[in-house]
């Protein structure tokens, strides 16, 4: 019986975290990048469970309470906090990677709580699919909403704050606690969950996933276009060439060749990054190319020669930081 | 413009540009293709994203029925995007 109540409680949330992988073409998300996540919301949980008991003795909280409103943002705070490192370490370049990242952390927290009910209570068939279906659904779907949200707001401000990161929490919290209030019978609850939660995910998925075709076809032929200019000797005419000349006044000549080294560097990575996602779109598994840690090494020289003032000034056409710095992990290279 | 036509050698003979306004043109040729061709890019000026597409598209389609494509006649500049994109290690390349 142990067997079933555990396939109950462990499957569902990695079926489907497993199913949503699958279906994005590009397969941004990595293994490794994956296991971490799944690993961080285990750690989330462990931390979580300490500091619900805490935060429960000290503010003298009933289970009632600590269920519906303290437990669910002591533990949308832990795995949104998950989210921001994975946010601020660019292991996510699109919403559908947040999304599935997300999930993952949720899963993560989900398998590590069930385990410890699993192992100290003593529960029936009907909770257990409850908790299968319903909670850790719930807890990958809340996260996966964070870590989109939390996308969106990276976005729109070129980078991660707390500020940002506050409606994500609200809307995880309101999702956890909503669903902990049980309005609807249990049952009911983990029906309206299991199917809400695919149905946002594959509305996501089909949203970025245009804007995902978009960037990598945009990219692609600019980058492509740059390597052109450079090959032909026209790029002074060009106006990242006119931009370069205003540099000269700026910078010392070694560090304007280092500049152009760069800017050149970066396009050809920039247009593998491209090209696997594209191969894997088409059907191919492009396997990793170890001759490409030499030019990632030989960038991060060329970013140090250059120093920050000199990336600075390269940002209005080399951005080396946001979807640019993600794509190196599609590089397999870091 | 792009030019694509196939000749009774097997050959599939591209000339002008391959970008996306093209992309349609050269998806119902070459899904008219099977077995092994060879994709002769000597009258080729330019090729974005688009036109990439579509050759991988039909390599895969053409790998699983045990046939492929084969290109030859590429600019240097063309070869070098395929070799930085590493659609070299997809197709033959002379």
């Amino acid at each position: 019986m142990i067997g079933l109540h555990a396939a109950a409680s462990f499957l569902p949330v990695l079926l489907f975290l497993a199913i949503l992988r699958s279906v994005d073409p590009y397969r941004l998300v990595s293994a490794r990048s994956l296991g971490l996540a799944l690993l961080g919301g285990c750690v989330a949980a462990v931390v979580a469970f300490g500091l619900n008991g805490v935060i429960r003795d000290a503010l003298g909280l009933s289970e009632l309470a600590l269920s519906r409103y303290a437990g669910p943002l002591v533990e949308e705070f832990l795995k949104g906090a998950v989210v921001a490192i994975l946010l601020l370490r660019n292991r996510a370049g699109f919403l559908v990677d947040a999304a599935i990242l997300g999930f993952a952390i949720g899963a993560g927290f989900a398998c590590v709580e069930n385990l410890y009910l699993l192992t100290t209570r003593d529960l029936g068939l009907a909770t257990w699919i409850v908790r299968g279906f319903g909670t850790a659904i719930m807890h990958g779907g809340a996260t996966a909403v964070f870590a989109i949200l939390a996308k969106l707001a990276e976005e729109r401000r070129d980078r991660v704050t707390l500020v940002g990161l506050l409606p994500p929490l609200a809307a995880a919290f309101a999702l956890h606690s909503l669903f902990n209030h049980f309005v609807l019978p249990p049952l009911l609850s983990t029906a309206v969950i299991a199917l809400s939660v695919p149905l946002l995910v594959a509305v996501v998925f089909s949203k970025s996933e245009a804007s995902t075709r978009d960037w990598i076809v945009g990219g692609f032929d600019a980058d492509q276009e740059v390597l052109q200019l450079m090959e032909t000797g026209v790029l002074s005419d060009s106006r990242v060439g006119h931009y370069l000349g205003e540099l000269k006044a700026r910078f010392p000549g070694e560090i304007l060749v280092d500049m152009l080294c760069l800017v050149r560097l970066e396009a050809e990575l920039s247009i593998r990054a491209k090209g696997i996602l594209m191969m894997r779109e088409a059907g191919f598994d492009p396997k990793p190319d170890d001759a490409l840690k030499a030019k990632i090494h030989e960038t991060r020289y060329l970013e140090e020669s250059i120093g920050s003032v000199g990336r600075r000034a390269l940002d209005p056409f080399l951005r080396i930081r946001g979807k640019e710095q993600w794509q190196r992990s599609v590089l397999g290279v870091r | 413009m792009l030019d694509i036509t196939r000749d009774d050698q097997s050959t599939v003979h591209l000339k002008g540009r391959m970008d996306a306004s093209q992309a349609d043109t050269a998806h119902e040729v070459m899904d008219g293709i099977d077995g092994t061709w060879t994709v002769d890019f000597s009258g080729l000026e330019y090729i974005s994203s688009a036109g990439l597409k579509v050759l991988l598209a039909t390599q895969q389609r053409l790998w699983e029925d045990g046939g492929e494509l084969l290109l030859t006649g590429m600019t240097p500049h063309v070869k070098m995007v395929f070799e930085l994109a590493g659609f070299d290690s997809v197709f033959k390349i002379s």
